[in-house]
């Protein structure tokens, strides 16, 4: 049994929640893995309340990043937009129940990154 | 769990041979060379000059053109500064895409900075380069072309002696990436033509932290400053002995012999794309390849919990991955101690990572 792809992970990679274009956005951002060239869009939709009504993402990835952002985007709905600057690694590694390397922080945290950078943009403005 | 290491491409293991010469210094010989009036320094730079000497021969070439750097990277760098000095808006260099970034960047930088240009020679769908590309794309124009002597993912011999002869018909120079090919097969840089050299002793099983570069009619002592690194010298010395010892003619039939069983395993196996060519001519023990659905990552992770060493991603050729491979390729790599049952554990080991992985 591998350490990092136990089920929950690798149930993510294959049927990634969230996945696909997502209408009424009201911010994006795209980021790349300069390891490997892997690349995801991460998308956000507000409610009229400011919390997050729900995440998208597009592109292509190792199972780690797939599965993060599904992650992300069943975990995040319902929540305000101020716990976005604060999440890291941990975050993911509880998400995954299962703790990520260092060789792999890139994979797990792409689709965040790719989330805080559109959030941080969005907030500026 | 018994570790088993396929990725001699990345870096060597450290014979206890080369370790020895070293560990001798340490013990009783250390002293900063080219500085004191004492035996004990006088002895230093002796070494530090007998390992340059030694390292030269091993690439049949002259102590006096073998400066010290770093690391291959920074040996190429150091090249490409001091040429990049002399060119601007109408020159060209030229590169492949096969290039190492180590090989490629320095003139991307370079030529923002001072106007040149910087053309990717392709290859051909045997993953080799065409001369007539070479010919074609060569001009006046031409001042550098940069390539490597072995690719670092597909594991071919690149035709450096041809291209030399070719560059210099129009006055370019040729900066060679040696670090897969010194220490591997045989380098002779009088037969190969080529102005400038760069390679590593940590990918020929001597220390990180200590690579030479040949520098076209440039001595060392331009390119040396602070105090030198006289054990990796030492090692690196001792690490070229050992494998003229050994033989590098031995070890290359090894090595075809281990790459030729591995690529037909590897063919045979369904839903495997291997990235370079399929035989055994004119290339090394690197072999890259794509599995099906499971991206390199994933693959070399899983292999990587059961013991098995490999690399994955673009293996800092992010063009020539784009080109042939997308997210990147598992690349496998052997060495002096690479074993054929070694090679069973790893296709045990890929039988497992692709059950554990497999997209349904």
């Amino acid at each position: 049994m591998s350490d990092l792809y136990r089920e929950l992970l690798l149930d993510h990679a294959r049927h990634p929640r969230g996945f696909g274009l997502l209408a009424d956005t009201d911010f994006h951002s795209e980021q790349t893995n300069a390891s490997c060239g892997d690349r995801l869009d991460v998308a956000v939709r507000l409610a009229k309340d400011g919390c997050i009504s729900a995440v998208g993402f597009t592109g292509s990835g190792c199972a780690v990043t797939m599965a993060s952002a599904s992650l992300l985007c069943e975990s995040l709905p319902g929540k305000d937009t101020s716990v976005i600057p604060n999440m890291g690694l941990e975050d993911i590694e509880l998400l995954f129940g299962a703790p990520v390397t260092p060789m792999r922080t890139r994979c797990a945290l792409l689709a965040l990154r790719a989330l805080q950078h559109g959030y941080s943009v969005w907030n500026q403005h | 769990m018994k570790t088993v290491y396929l990725d001699h491409a990345a870096t060597t293991f450290m014979p206890e041979r080369v370790l020895e010469a070293m560990v001798a210094f340490e013990r009783g010989g250390r002293a900063n060379a080219h500085r004191g009036l004492y035996p004990l320094a006088s002895r230093a730079t002796e070494a530090y000059e007998s390992a340059r000497q030694t390292v030269a021969s091993f690439v049949h070439a002259e102590a006096k053109d073998l400066v010290f750097t770093k690391s291959t990277t920074e040996g190429l760098n150091l090249v490409a500064r001091g040429v990049a000095e002399r060119l601007g808006p109408g020159d060209e260099v030229l590169v492949t895409i096969a290039d190492h970034h180590a090989s490629v960047l320095p003139w991307i930088v370079a030529a923002k900075e001072r106007g040149f240009t910087v053309r990717t020679l392709g290859l051909d769908d045997a993953y080799r380069l065409r001369m007539e590309d070479v010919r074609h794309t060569l001009s006046p124009r031409t001042r550098v072309i940069a390539m490597p002597l072995v690719s670092n993912v597909l594991g071919t011999v690149f035709p450096v002696a041809e291209v030399s002869q070719l560059a210099h018909e129009v006055g370019a120079i040729v900066v060679v990436d040696g670090a897969q090919a010194v220490g591997h097969i045989t380098v002779d840089v009088r037969e190969l033509g080529c102005d400038a050299l760069a390679f590593s002793a940590h990918k020929m099983y001597g220390m990180v932290e200590d690579a030479s570069t040949l520098v076209w009619k440039s001595g060392p002592e331009r390119f040396e400053g602070g105090t030198p690194n006289v054990t990796g010298a030492i090692g690196f010395a001792e690490a070229a002995r050992l494998l003229m010892d050994e033989g590098i003619d031995a070890r290359v039939r090894r090595e075809c012999e281990l790459t030729k069983y591995f690529l037909e395993r590897l063919s045979a196996d369904s839903g495997v794309e291997i990235i370079g060519p399929r035989t055994v001519d004119e290339r090394l023990g690197i072999v890259s390849f794509v599995q099906d659905g499971i991206h390199a990552h994933d693959l070399a992770h899983v292999l990587g919990e059961q013991g098995i060493c490999v690399r994955a991603g673009h293996h800092c050729v992010e063009p020539l991955a784009r080109r042939y491979c997308g997210s990147g390729s598992v690349r496998v790599s052997f060495g002096r101690e690479t074993t054929m049952e070694e090679l069973e554990a790893f296709f045990m080991a890929l039988e497992v990572a692709r059950m554990t992985l497999s997209y349904v």
